[in-house]
């Protein structure tokens, strides 16, 4: 065994250890913010390609859930718009670094069953993610499959003490969670020969959360813990089209105050996302897809996804050319 | 290409740089972030949160219906459940409901009242809602003042503090509410008392988990589960101590209700130079308290009277008061006891609202 595939095992190792070490629970109000790892292009950015996206989504957080079952929601409508700047840059062949940074809209009604409903919108900058990225298998032979492990943080960039009318705004309406949280990240990908154009991927996500003061010195907030796996295949439907069907299962622990766990918060669910893309040329692609809730488990009353639709642009802007969708 | 990246980034620069800010409905209420005027608010106003939900987001029931004892099918005997008698009416509102929707409109022989619960606090308080000869109904603000629930009205706005019975802000900002009595205890000792009365059923208009706590089972038991700060801490009694508080001239007393006997407990008391009466019973968890002068002069001992509810105690005259503090028998009867406006609530509610309450010794 030589050094290199050493020090690549060993990082592995290191990688799932960490992976497993945290119990599988995540946040609650994430569902009300921007989708920082969920969002993640998955496209292969290695050896000094650039590929730069701008995403924007609506997702509609209107459903109301007590547990596993739905309850209809008399009283509020709710949503959070979430616009999202990607950027890949690949250090190596096998090296890439990756940048999120986003601006998030949150917005909800309520007392709809009255005569005098109340809106409030929040918006402001978001949190950011800061991720590098290590491909340490990559068989080009078909099937091909490649490998990548990665880590980083999320960088507490959004605001966190918001107020309406002078009072701070619950954590679920801050565009921010004032947090620094950790990131480790994986993704598996194969594909086919060009007599079969599929290509399959697993990406798992695992954010371990920092905490915050909420309200003052030594009041401690901590949003869940999240685990996001997303599994799927895109193929192509033609000479500029493609499509990919996503299973997408999230799971968060209840948020903590000062250690102790907040009521409602916290649960897993299971979505579907589909996708299609759309190549421009060889370096602009426009993306869009959509999002339903499949099954959710969630602890108490919550508020959850209807649905969510997001648009994104993506231009390439390596040296040489991959399609990416 | 790099001028289209650059035209990229700048795009989003533009988006993302317009600085945060916080809108709502009402126009003149458009700003960014900011402090509260505290001259707006009769309680520091930097203790006044977003509960989260925002205003009517916890919808208040307006159109309650009732159904008769033997109809309610949900609710087990432990379970909490408050009660309010006007005229022969008598009603009772079980509290899994209440955590839902924290505010019951309604009208009881003809008398508009509203029933306010606090999940978070444990306070169940009867609110007239004639205020100025004016007919309201209060809301729920989704404002949170030392954990506790801060209804609205809805003719001026104007916001109330439920542990304070005054409104801290707005039109009506000073004003006090005139309390209704109410009576709180499990739904097996309601049901051996009031086998007549009226139920709030699950038919709110409204569809929820009614059979589930909306803050777990383990809330009103679980110390460390406090959900917003407590500003002021009184280790004298765990944090979620169930306590029937009284203030008299800005003084306070509690009774924890889980020390009083299992069957009912007489306490002839003396607070602030006015003599009390203090019912309780632990198995019941129940707790009720009136003055014991009355009106022509007259003050009454009391001896409790176990197992004949809703009687609860008799005095030296012979009379059987009910444990709404009305004569059922005996010289005085019809005569009512004048309520003391004390309720339940939560030991670190009081203590955190109220400036070191006493404690009853038993």
């Amino acid at each position: 065994m030589t050094l290199n595939q050493v020090t690549k095992y060993l990082l592995l190792t290191v990688w799932i250890a960490v992976l497993f070490s945290f119990k599988g629970t995540a946040q609650t109000c994430s569902c009300a913010g921007a989708p920082l790892l969920g969002a993640q292009s998955s496209a292969p950015v290695f050896g000094g390609d650039l590929l730069i996206g701008i995403s924007h989504e609506y997702h509609d957080i209107s459903k109301l859930y007590v547990n596993g079952d739905i309850v209809e929601n008399e009283s509020t409508f709710r949503t959070t718009q979430s616009t999202l700047m990607e950027v890949h840059y690949g250090l190596s062949a096998k090296l890439s670094l990756s940048g999120t940074f986003t601006y998030v809209k949150k917005y909800r009604q309520t007392g709809l069953h009255t005569q005098n409903p109340q809106s409030l919108a929040v918006s402001g900058v978001g949190d950011g993610l800061l991720m590098l990225k290590y491909k340490f298998f990559d068989r080009l032979k078909p099937p091909s499959l490649q490998a990548t492990i990665g880590g980083g943080v999320k960088v507490p960039l959004g605001s966190f003490d918001m107020r309406n009318d002078g009072f701070l705004l619950n954590a679920d309406m801050q565009p921010g969670t004032g947090a620094w949280d950790g990131i480790v990240w994986s993704e598996l990908t194969s594909s086919f020969d060009s007599s079969f154009p599929l290509n399959l991927f697993l990406i798992t996500s695992y954010r371990f959360t920092g905490s915050s003061e909420r309200f003052g010195t030594n009041d401690i907030y901590q949003f869940g813990n999240e685990l996001i796996t997303t599994t799927g295949g895109s193929t192509s439907l033609g000479e500029k089209i493609g499509y990919t069907a996503v299973l997408q299962y999230r799971s968060a622990s209840s948020d903590q105050r000062n250690e102790t766990k907040q009521p409602n918060t916290g649960g897993f669910w299971v979505s579907h996302i589909s996708k299609l893309s759309y190549s421009i040329n060889d370096r602009f692609s426009a993306h869009i897809d959509g999002r339903i809730p499949l099954m959710q488990e969630l602890n108490g009353l919550q508020p959850t996804t209807s649905y969510a639709i997001m648009v994104s642009f993506f231009v390439n802007l390596s040296k040489r050319l991959n399609r990416f969708y | 290409m790099k001028s289209i990246s650059f035209y990229l980034v700048i795009l989003f620069a533009l988006t993302a740089v317009s600085c945060s800010k916080v809108t709502d409905s009402n126009p003149d209420t458009e700003f960014e972030g900011g402090d509260c005027d505290g001259e707006n608010w009769l309680i520091p106003c930097q203790q006044v949160v977003d509960g989260g939900p925002d205003q009517d987001g916890i919808p208040s029931i307006d159109d309650p219906k009732f159904s008769t004892v033997s109809e309610i099918t949900f609710l087990e005997d432990w379970e909490l459940v408050m009660g309010v008698k006007v005229g022969d009416n008598i009603k009772a509102y079980p509290h899994v409901i209440l955590y839902y929707h924290e505010i019951v409109n309604d009208e009881v022989d003809e008398t508009p009242i509203a029933l306010t619960f606090c999940p978070l606090t444990g306070s169940g308080i009867g609110w007239e809602r004639t205020i100025n000869g004016e007919i309201t109904e209060f809301g729920v603000s989704g404002l949170i003042h030392k954990n506790n629930l801060i209804p609205y009205d809805r003719n001026t706005g104007s916001r109330w503090s439920q542990m304070l019975n005054k409104s801290v802000n707005g039109d009506l900002k000073g004003l006090d509410i005139s309390t209704v009595n109410v009576v709180e205890m499990t739904w097996g000792a309601w049901k051996e008392a009031f086998p007549d009365s009226e139920v709030l059923n699950t038919n709110t208009g409204f569809n929820r988990n009614y059979d589930k706590y909306l803050y777990g089972e383990d809330y009103p038991v679980n110390n460390s589960r406090i959900l917003f700060p407590i500003y002021q801490e009184d280790e004298r009694l765990d944090r979620k101590t169930l306590v029937h508080g009284i203030n008299i001239r800005s003084v306070s007393k509690v009774y924890p209700i889980a020390l009083f006997n299992p069957q009912l407990q007489v306490i002839n008391d003396v607070f602030e130079g006015e003599k009390i009466l203090i019912v309780g019973s632990s198995e019941m968890k129940v707790s009720v308290s009136f003055f014991r002068t009355l009106a022509d002069g007259t003050e009454l001992e009391f001896q409790p009277v176990n197992e004949d509810l809703p009687v609860i105690a008799e005095d030296q005259e012979g009379n059987h008061w009910d444990i709404f503090g009305e004569a059922v028998s005996g010289p005085r009867k019809g005569e009512k006891l004048k309520h003391t406006g004390g309720y339940n609530a939560y030991w670190f509610a009081w203590a955190d609202f109220f400036n070191f309450p006493q404690i009853n010794s038993f």
